[in-house]
């Protein structure tokens, strides 16, 4: 069995000791005893998750795809030279999405762009018969403690139109919130990447995940 | 064919028509295959919202046909915190019409003609896949005033790989009754070999 793995700094194992034999991809390939790829980046947004994993899909399929949507607020934009540039609000580099963010966004916007993702990444998958695993990990602390925000109490069609999907929230199933559950969070950080012992959780979830499909 | 679906801005609409229900192309088309005029299209509508309320609507209501007419890659779909649904133009109407919100904003710090294309692009790759996973038929059109932009190369297209839009020749900024004749054609034409 091939594996792919796509997301953000979650599946990446960033803060980790040794990502490469503790994240949550490698654990879950261990237990299939399946080959895999993590084609994860830290900071990414889900226009880019998605594409990217697309575009990787279309030149070597496999027969079961991870897919971590990530943080609402992050978007990919395009310069005029045509190349992609990533934006979120905890790291602005410069004017434009300085303006983006103050004047623009607002998180309705950043909602729906998270769940038109995943709609066009489920229609993708279904045309071509692959089979994947939708998780989400909107890892900021705000949106672990007030999911209605966002998703429970959300407004917009796109939303709607996903609720027919089996994604899993991974904070609020495998994680818990960091006051809490302190020992599943690097340096116990509000929000912050999943430690070996957050991953385990992560690899248990999805392993019960894939037994079902 | 029993049903038939046109999903576009205004020049599906029959904006500047005089009598834009009997002389719209949709019209022409389904007076040829015997079917109602069932034309779901907005004036000053965004390519996200013409992909959005056709996937929406299609949901609901299925069709044999959809007849899907993409918009200027400039505009641009914003949605209040509340969740209203505004469609931008970069058009001085539009910037009296949205002028309390940060549509001005928008196009003079974030858009960029890359940026238009892309989700241009992406829309169209949505829409094809969504189409593809339902074994749902459909015509893409663009119109020629905006189609240098959609044959420029960017990431999304690449990936699409799906059906080329036919383009809708156009002298002005809307279709009159004799170019919405030559239109009907050009779809009857395209529907005629999805349909062999």
């Amino acid at each position: 069995m091939n594996l792919l793995f796509s997301g953000c700094s979650i599946t990446y194992g960033d803060e980790l000791q040794n990502k490469f034999m503790e994240r949550f991809s490698k654990l879950v390939s261990d237990h299939f005893a399946a080959r895999h790829s993590n084609l994860s980046e830290c900071g990414i947004s889900n226009d880019n998750i998605v594409r990217r994993t697309i575009d990787r899909i279309d030149k070597i399929p496999p027969d079961l795809i991870i897919m971590q949507f990530t943080v609402h607020q992050r978007i990919e934009w395009w310069s005029e030279d045509g190349k992609p540039h990533g934006f979120t609000p905890q790291r602005i580099k410069d004017e434009t999405q300085r303006t983006y963010y103050r004047d623009v966004y607002t998180d309705t916007q950043g909602a729906e762009n998270l769940w038109k993702n995943m709609f066009l990444f489920d229609c993708y998958c279904k045309e071509k018969g692959l089979k994947y695993i939708p998780l989400v990990a909107d890892h900021f602390d705000l949106i672990i403690k007030h999911p209605d925000k966002v998703f429970e109490k959300g407004i917009g069609d796109w939303r709607r139109l996903c609720e027919d999907i089996p994604y899993t929230f991974l904070n609020q199933t495998c994680l818990g919130t960091s006051e809490e559950f302190p020992e599943n969070y690097a340096q116990g950080v509000r929000g912050g990447h999943p430690t070996a012992l957050g991953h385990r959780s992560i690899a248990d979830k999805i392993i019960k995940l894939i037994d079902a499909i | 064919m029993k049903s038939l679906c046109f999903s576009g801005c205004s020049i599906t609409w029959g904006s500047e028509l005089e009598n834009p229900e009997e002389d719209r192309y949709s019209r022409i088309v389904s007076n040829h295959y015997g079917v109602i005029d069932n034309n779901i299209s907005l004036r000053g509508v965004s390519k996200d919202d013409i992909v959005r309320r056709t996937i929406k609507y299609i949901d609901k209501n299925p069709v044999d046909i959809i007849i899907m007419q993409f918009t200027y890659v400039s505009r641009y779909q914003w949605i209040s915190g509340k969740g209203k649904l505004y469609d931008w133009t970069p058009s001085i109407r539009n910037a009296e019409m949205f002028k309390d919100t940060p549509r001005k904003e928008y196009y003079k710090h974030t858009y960029t003609n890359h940026n238009g294309i892309e989700n241009a692009w992406k829309n169209i790759f949505l829409f094809d896949r969504y189409c593809k996973s339902k074994n749902q038929k459909y015509v893409p059109l663009i119109n020629n005033h905006h189609a240098h932009f959609y044959e420029q190369d960017c990431n999304w297209k690449k990936l699409c790989k799906c059906q080329v839009p036919t383009v809708l020749s156009i002298q002005k900024d809307h279709p009159s009754v004799e170019e919405h004749k030559t239109i009907a054609d050009q779809v009857v034409r395209r529907i005629d070999e999805l349909t062999v």
